[in-house]
Formats: structure tokens, sequence, C-alpha cells
């Protein structure tokens, strides 16, 4: 990417006065109530996070690389596999994007000078903090061995870990999910500068928007269910457990009828995220702005019905299977309408082959692989043979890593001159592109082979058949690790050596891109007063 | 039962109840096809989804060329070559977007209904099925056959429809057999069931598919379908279920000890000790006390009789809690005799 605006000298209105260097020391940031710092806060957590669980998943796929038993026992590969995926779901991808990136950027997105309800937004990051000490406690106590899922009657008769502590976390880290919610939605109704109609908001707004509805309405499900598991675990209710007359199907219901919400919580920040990105590199106005904005809204509604497709083996009912499967696909329908407006938004544009523009490349082949192979688990005769096979484990790290990381790290690249005032790198960034789409192709589009040749998950040895694949899966794994060390390596290179960021890097049209880099504490100097959309780029006319 | 039985390679022992023949160890496998994607076929069942997976394969190959053709042809296209480049004013179009909704939507509801007509042959067991109790333990695999045979392994008759119906004891494991393309969750306190029509020979790994702690990626079984025939003849599935699940005649003495391992040593011991019923060891023949007070001498009719209607006398000083096992064959009965008489 060329070093595009160089007529855009160093925003510098406040005598070289921004967020970051506005206050100094560690208790102005853990009493600050910016949301830019917040952001920024939960960003650096969030990646520790990540970092942790991603070696989690180097070991365990070391682990995996021969079958018997290498290094890890049973219940370390046990412990291993369930915290990658809790540590992943709850402490990384939930409240990455919208905790990190959306924090940063939606109060300044639609001109105001802050979220709604500053303080709150510190207490979600505080509630993250104690949510994620209370799960990460495990790792140096007895562990957790339940799977991310916990399903009864494990988590509550057999498993001797601490998921009383971990699902007590995970409690807690709800609250700071639905508080953020709660402030986004807020925000949105009622801060918008002067011109920020709704149809001049970014997508990434419309998705955040949606995405909090989801947080706000599911994720009190997942806490009273996570608080009858403790009750069951400590006191033997029976509400779960067969032998006291509980129903184990139903602990499942339950945990769905959270936790398919949650993928949207997962994925749908990540889509608003491409939509800007494609918009911006593309110098285009997007393509199908209605169409790409309802979607959002109609994933997170009809993302509620389809809970019992994860379900279909469990022994619930033949209806209640059908009629999921039936609903299932159309949630289909409007990730396919997103899918269709973005490439038609590369028609005609001017593409920068910029690092962002890469990433969001690699997540509409990566994120339409993991929706294709969404299909035929929701087509229940098929998925009586995938389900619970590496088939599920690589459709799901299609989605949630192909998907929203890519996202995300892509979204990191694009908005990183705004957050810290440097840029980075290009070609470092886009060897380190290169190395994730090939590593993680590598890794996990060999899992498609394993799960429909009958390789169940959460496997700690397997049947000497299936070796080659599982070898083959590893050394992809090390490619990936390489690349995302990359990513990492670039920007610290940037902090430390990057050149400054000029206020408007890709020549963006929304508003982010009308204030300094990084901004002042207030974000603009004057409340801006908008007059055209955020993808109005020059065009060549009617 | 030994319990989170995990042995160094994959080639891992059922573990067998005490009493029961020698481990028959041998390597599971999952047979390939020459197909990259499934297993072997094993039954009409199968093919119907064999076809509904190649319907979906193509599917998928068709819809990845839509976008992700027009995606990497957009990309070097309109890649940009100057930073003031004009774009296209085009952002919106109706019938496009109605187009793009609507056809995938119509070959959607067509996806879901294959996917349902399968579900739906896989629900509706034939009235002719054999019927097998299978139970999940951690960490192994029981199968019930209706004449009370109990094995760890679930041998079967060719072309005949099977039907099962699981339950767990302990946690939730799942019942998965690839080259049947069926799974299905085993639960505590909840009946499910699963059929299939078996019509080629096989030995076929079962692997557990829920996650039920450090015996799970070792909770392997198998299923061997055999041919069906006459009891008389070696090698058939009758002859081996008549043998009381061996593959040739065991000697009364044998299959008494392994019915004893099966049935019986849950509440009767062999020195001496008391359990919940009296020990075997020096009953036959001896003089036993009632609970009414009368005296009987243990002989071969007073066993049968103490199997197949257990209530009828009852010993002194114990309650009346073995449960009738009149569904056992004479030879069965003969060999459990057998096996008592020994017990000295
Ligand atoms: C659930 C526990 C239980 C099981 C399983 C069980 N029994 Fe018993 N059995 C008892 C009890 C209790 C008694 C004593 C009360 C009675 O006579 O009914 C008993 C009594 C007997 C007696 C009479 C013993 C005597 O001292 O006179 C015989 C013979 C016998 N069982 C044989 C068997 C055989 C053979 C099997 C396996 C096929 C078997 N039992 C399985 C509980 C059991
Ligand atoms: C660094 C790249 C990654 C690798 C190599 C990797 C590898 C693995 C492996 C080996 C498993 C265990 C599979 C099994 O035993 O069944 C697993 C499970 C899982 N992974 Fe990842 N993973 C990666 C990234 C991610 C990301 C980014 C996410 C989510 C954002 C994620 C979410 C999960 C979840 C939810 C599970 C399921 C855990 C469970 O079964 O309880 N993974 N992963
Ligand atoms: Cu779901
Ligand atoms: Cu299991």
């Amino acid at each position: 990417m060329s070093r595009a605006a160089t007529a855009d000298a160093v925003y510098d209105e406040s005598g070289g006065k921004n967020y970051i260097n506005a206050e100094k020391g560690v208790v102005s940031w853990l009493t600050t109530v910016d949301h830019k710092r917040i952001g920024l806060m939960y960003l650096v957590s969030t990646l520790t996070m990540f970092m942790i669980a991603g070696i989690f998943a180097l070991i365990l796929r070391i682990e995996l690389m021969k079958a018997g038993e290498d290094f890890l026992t049973p219940a370390m590969y046990n412990q291993a596999f369930t915290l990658h995926g809790a540590m992943m779901v709850f402490l990384f991808i939930i409240p990455a994007i919208p905790g990190g990136l959306g924090n940063f950027i939606l109060p300044i997105m639609i001109g105001a000078k802050d979220v709604a309800f500053p303080k709150l937004n510190l207490l979600s990051l505080y509630l993250y903090w104690t949510g994620s000490i209370f799960t990460a406690s495990s790792i140096v106590s007895t562990g957790l061995d339940t799977g991310w899922t916990f399903y009864v009657p494990y988590s509550t008769t057999v498993s001797q870990t601490s998921v009383i502590a971990v699902t007590f976390g995970a409690f807690i880290l709800g609250f700071s999910s639905i508080l953020t919610g709660l402030n986004f939605i807020v925000t949105i109704h009622k801060l918008r500068a002067p011109g920020v109609t709704w149809y001049r908001l970014p997508l990434m707004l419309w998705a955040i928007y949606a995405t909090s509805i989801v947080q706000i309405l599911a994720t009190p499900v997942l806490a009273i269910t996570l608080l009858l598991l403790i009750l069951e675990r400590a006191f033997q209710v029976g509400i779960f457990d067969p032998k006291l007359g509980g129903d184990p199907v139903l602990y499942q219901h339950f945990f769905w009828f959270y936790s398919h919400p949650a993928v949207y919580i997962m994925i749908l920040p990540g889509m608003g995220i491409i939509s800007d990105i494609i918009a911006v590199h593309s110098h285009r106005r997007i393509f199908g702005y209605k169409a790409i904005a309802f979607s959002s809204v109609a994933i997170a509604l009809v993302g509620f019905l389809v809970w019992g497709h994860h379900m279909f083996t469990s022994g619930q009912s033949e209806l209640a299977s059908t009629i999921f499967s039936f609903i299932t696909f159309f949630v289909a329908v409007p990730s396919g309408v997103k899918v269709f407006n973005w490439t038609s938004t590369m028609w005609g544009g001017s593409i920068a082959w910029s690092t962002p523009m890469l990433y969001a490349m690699s997540f509409l082949f990566l994120f339409t692989i993991g929706g294709l192979t969404g299909l035929p688990l929701a087509m229940v005769g098929l998925d009586l043979h995938l389900h619970d096979t590496y088939f599920v484990v690589a459709h799901f790290h299609y989605v949630m890593m192909g998907g929203a990381v890519i996202a995300f790290i892509g979204g990191l690249h694009h908005w990183w001159p705004k957050m810290t005032g440097r840029m980075y790198h290009e070609t470092p960034a886009k060897i380190a592109c290169a190395l994730i789409f090939v590593g993680f192709n590598m890794t996990f589009f060999t899992q498609f082979f394993l799960g429909t040749r009958g390789m169940p998950r959460r496997y700690h040895t397997y049947l000497d058949q299936f070796q080659p694949l599982h070898a083959f899966s590893t050394f992809g794994s090390w490619v990936l690790g390489a690349g995302l060390f990359l990513v990492l390596f670039t920007f610290i290179h940037s902090l430390l050596k990057g050149e400054r960021a000029p206020k408007n890097p890709w020549g963006g049209k929304s508003l982010e891109w009308e204030t300094s880099s990084p901004p002042p504490t207030e974000n603009f100097h004057r409340t801006p007063v908008v007059t055209h959309g955020p993808y109005d780029f020059a065009t060549t006319g009617k | 039962m030994s319990q989170g039985a995990t042995t160094k390679t994959p080639t891992a022992t059922t573990a067998q109840p005490a009493g029961t023949a020698a481990p028959q160890e041998a390597q599971y496998t999952i047979q390939p096809d020459e197909g990259y994607w499934l297993p072997r076929q094993n039954g009409a069942y199968s093919e119907q989804f064999d076809w509904a997976w190649s319907f979906y394969i193509w599917v998928c190959v068709i819809f990845f060329v839509i976008v992700i053709g027009p995606m990497t042809y957009f990309a070097f296209k309109y890649k940009r070559k100057s930073e003031t480049e004009k774009t296209s004013p085009i952002d919106h179009h109706l019938q496009l977007e109605i187009v793009w909704t609507a056809i995938p939507t119509a070959l959607l509801m067509y996806m879901f209904w294959v996917g349902f007509k399968l579900y739906a042959d896989t629900q509706i067991a034939p009235n002719d099925a054999m019927t097998v109790q299978v139970t999940g333990a951690m960490y192994n695999w029981k199968f019930q056959y209706p004449d009370g045979t109990v094995t760890q392994e679930l041998e079967l008759p060719k072309d005949r429809p099977v039907k099962l119906v699981l339950s767990s004891v302990d946690t939730i494991h799942s019942f998965f057999v690839p080259e049947f393309r069926l799974k299905a969750d085993v639960v505590p306190n909840l009946y499910t069931t699963m059929w299939f029509h078996p019509t080629k020979e096989t030995d076929t790994a079962v692997q557990c598919a829920e996650y039920c702690g450090n015996g799970h990626s070792t909770m392997y079984s198998r299923v061997l379908v055999m041919p069906s025939g006459d009891a008389g003849a070696e090698g058939t599935f009758e002859n081996w279920l008549a043998n009381g699940g061996e593959k040739s005649s065991l000697s009364p003495l044998a299959l008494g000890t392994k019915k004893y391992g099966q049935l019986c040593k849950s509440c009767h011991t062999l020195d001496g000790s008391k359990s919940v019923g009296p020990s075997f060891k020096g009953l036959f023949g001896k003089t036993e006390s009632l609970a009414d007070g009368s005296t009987v001498t243990v002989d071969e009719n007073y066993i049968k009789e103490s199997i197949v209607n257990p209530g009828a006398k009852i010993v002194q000083g114990y309650q009346n809690q073995m449960p009738s096992m009149a569904y056992l064959k004479d030879k069965d009965i003969e060999g459990i005799i057998t096996f008592i008489k020994e017990q000295k």
C-alpha cells in the first residue's frame, strides 16, 4: 500500500495531546472512563488470552501428531482442550471485538465524545478481569476437564476439577457482556452527531448493534444455566442429574439456547469489520448497504430459534429435530446475502492490495467454506454421521477462526494507525497474512477428511488409520502459529519504530478518519456535522 | 471393571469382565472406501447417505466457485492503479438481491428435504428387527441379546434389520458406527434407539462420540456382521448365539463359567463368603435351610428352580432379591449347574 494520504499532514490542533499521552501513570489507566483507553485495555487483555489459549492449541496438536500417548496423559489432554476452548470463547473472541475494537471505534464513528455510560463501561472491563481470574485460576488449581460446554452429568457428578470456579467465572463474564451490549445500544440510539442518520452508520455499527441485542437477550439464559449447574454440583439439587430425577438433556437445551446465539456474538462483529474494510480499501460505495445491515439483524433474530441443531443425536424428539433443521436453513440465507454483496462491492472498485484487504479476502474464502460446511450439519440425516467428529471441529474453526479471528486481525490492521498513531510495516504484515492463510487451511481443511472418515472429536489418541492426516494437520498448525507470532512482532515493531500515521491513511470517508491519529481524549474538537454517508467515495458518475 | 483402562496404543483391548473368554486382541479399523470422504458403505441407508453427501459436495463446490471466482477476478482486474481512481457508483440492485436471496432459499429448502428424508428412514425401524440392548458405561460397551446372551462386541446377522435400544449407567456416551453412518447418544435414564440393516459381512469399529472423561478416546468396541443361517452350521450368527456368544461350541463348564461371570457374580461368591446371595462354594449336594423353616437338598432341580423362579424357596438369612432368569436356555442352565457342581 503506497502511503496514500501525504496531503493529510499529521492532524495536530491540540499541540500533540492525544488520549494516550493525555494523562500518565497506571492509575490514570485503571480509573479512566475514556472508551478508547478501555478499548485498548480490552485489546491487550483479550490478545493475551488469545496467546495463552493458542499455545494450548499448539500443545494439543503436538500430542495429536502421533497416535497413542506422547507426552500428555488423557487427563492432561482433556484439560488442555477444555481450557483452550473455554478461553478462546469466553475470554477472547466474545469480548475481543465488541469490547476492544467496538469500544474504541463506536463513539468516534458516530461523532460522540464517549459511550452513553462511561463508568458502566469501566465496570464491564473490571467484570471481565474478575471473570478471567476465576476462569484462569483453574490452570493453577485442579484444571477443568468438562469441555467448554460443561455437559451434565459429567460436570456435576464425574469431573474432579474446578467446575465451580470456572462456571462462576463465566457467570461474571456474562454480566460484563450484558453491560457492554446495553451501553452500545443506548449510545447508538442517543449519541449520534447531527447528520448521522441510521442509514449513515458504518456497517460495523449495524453489526455491533445486532450483536448487542443478542448479548442482552441470550446471556441471561447462560447466567441462569450456569447458576443451576453450580447449585447442582454443590448441593445435588436434582435439576439435571437423572439419579435425582433431573434431566441431562434439559441442560443441553439451556446451554445451546445461549451458545448458538453466542456464535453470532462472535461472528457478527467480524462481518461488520469486513464490510468496512472492503468498502474503504476498494474506495467504493458499499453494494447493498441495507441488505447487509438488515441481514445482520435477521441473523441475530433467527439465530435464537435454531439451538436444537446441536442436539440431533441427543435423544430430543424427532419433531423438534425436524423443526430445528428447517429453521437453521433460514439463517444461512442472510449470511449468503452478505457474501454476495461483499463480492459485488469489489466489482468496479479500486482495490488496494493492502494488509486489511488481504485479510478481508482471506475472510471471504474461509468464511464461505465455514458457512458451506455448516449446511450438512443442518441436514439432520447427514449430521447423524458428522456430529461430534472432526468435521465439526474443522467447521467451527473455519467460522470462528477463519471468520471472526481473521476479521478481527484485519480490523486491527485497519484501525491500528488510528489507535496507536503509528503505521506498521506492510511487508511482514502481508507475509504474516499469507502464513496464516496457508497454515490455517493445512491445519483445518485436513480435519474435514478426518471427520467424514469417522474420527470423533475430543480424542487424546486415535485409530492408526487417521495418523497421516493428523500429522499433516499438526504441521499446518506450526505454519499458522508462525504467522500469528509474526503479526505480534509486526505490531511491536510498529509501536517502537513505526512511522507516524496520518489521520486518514486509507482514504476512508467515515468519521473516525476525520480526527487525528491517535484521537484526542474528546475525539473531536468540535462536534462534527455529517452531510454524507460513510462510504461516499468519488465515483465515475451516473 | 477397570475404570479408564487407557493403553498406549489405539489397539485397546476391550475390558473383559472376569469369567468371560479370553480377550480377543485385534486392531479396530474402519474400512476405507475408494473416495476421499466417507468410509465403506454397508446397507441401503449408507448408500442413500452417500448420495446425499455427493449432492451436498456439488452444491458446495458450485457456491464456492460463484463467490471466490468473481472475488479473485475482481481483485486482479480492479487492482488499484492510482490513488485518485474513481469507482463505480452502483450501490444497489434490487433484482440481483432478490435473485441471490430466492435461489439459495429454494436450494436450501431442498437440502432440508434431503436431510429430513434420510433422517426419517433412520427413525422408523421395521417390525421384524432384532432388538439388542446396548449399555454404555465408563469405559465399555455391553450388548444384550433377546435370549439373554451378553457380549462386549456387537455380532449381527447379515441381511437382517437390527434395532438397538441404548442407555447409559453413568454419564452420557454416544454410540458411533461410521460404516453405518449413524450415531446415537447414550443417556442415563433415557432409552434412545437406532436401527440399521447390514448387507455386508464386516468387522468395523465402534467409537464413543460424546466426551465422557479419561477413557473416552479408548472406549472402542466392534460390530461383526456374519452370515445368517442354521444354528448347527459353524460360522453363522445363529450358531454363535446358540453357543452363548462364542464362535465355536463351548463345553458346558466353559459356558457355565461365562454365564456366571455375566449374570451371577455380582451376588454369589465362589469363596464361601456371604454376598447378596449365598456363596456357590460347596453348594451342590448340601442341605439348605429355608426361610419357612423347612430344608431342601440342593440338586439339579432345585438350582433350576432357583434360577427360573427364585421366589419359590427363599434361603434362610437372605432376602428375596434374586431376579428371575427364566429366559435362559436349557443349555445355559445345564452349563450353570455343571459350573456350580465344580465349586466344591
Ligand atoms: C441380584 C442378586 C442376585 C443375582 C444376580 C443372582 N442371584 Fe441367586 N440368589 C440371590 C439371593 C438374594 C438368593 C437367596 C434368596 C433366595 O433363595 O431367593 C439367591 C439364591 C440362589 C440360589 C439358592 C442358593 C442356596 O443357597 O440355596 C441359587 C442356586 C442361585 N441363587 C443361583 C443363581 C444363579 C445361577 C444366578 C445367575 C444366573 C444367580 N443366582 C443370580 C441373589 C441373586
Ligand atoms: C491457533 C490455532 C488453533 C488451533 C491449532 C486449534 C486447535 C484445536 C484443537 C486441537 C482442538 C481440540 C480438538 C479435539 O480434541 O476435539 C480445538 C478445540 C477447540 N477450539 Fe481451537 N484451535 C485454534 C484456534 C481456535 C480459535 C481462534 C478458537 C475460537 C475463537 C478456537 C475454539 C475452539 C473450541 C471452542 C474448541 C472446542 C473445545 C471443546 O471441545 O470443548 N480454536 N482447537
Ligand atoms: Cu448452533
Ligand atoms: Cu465417550
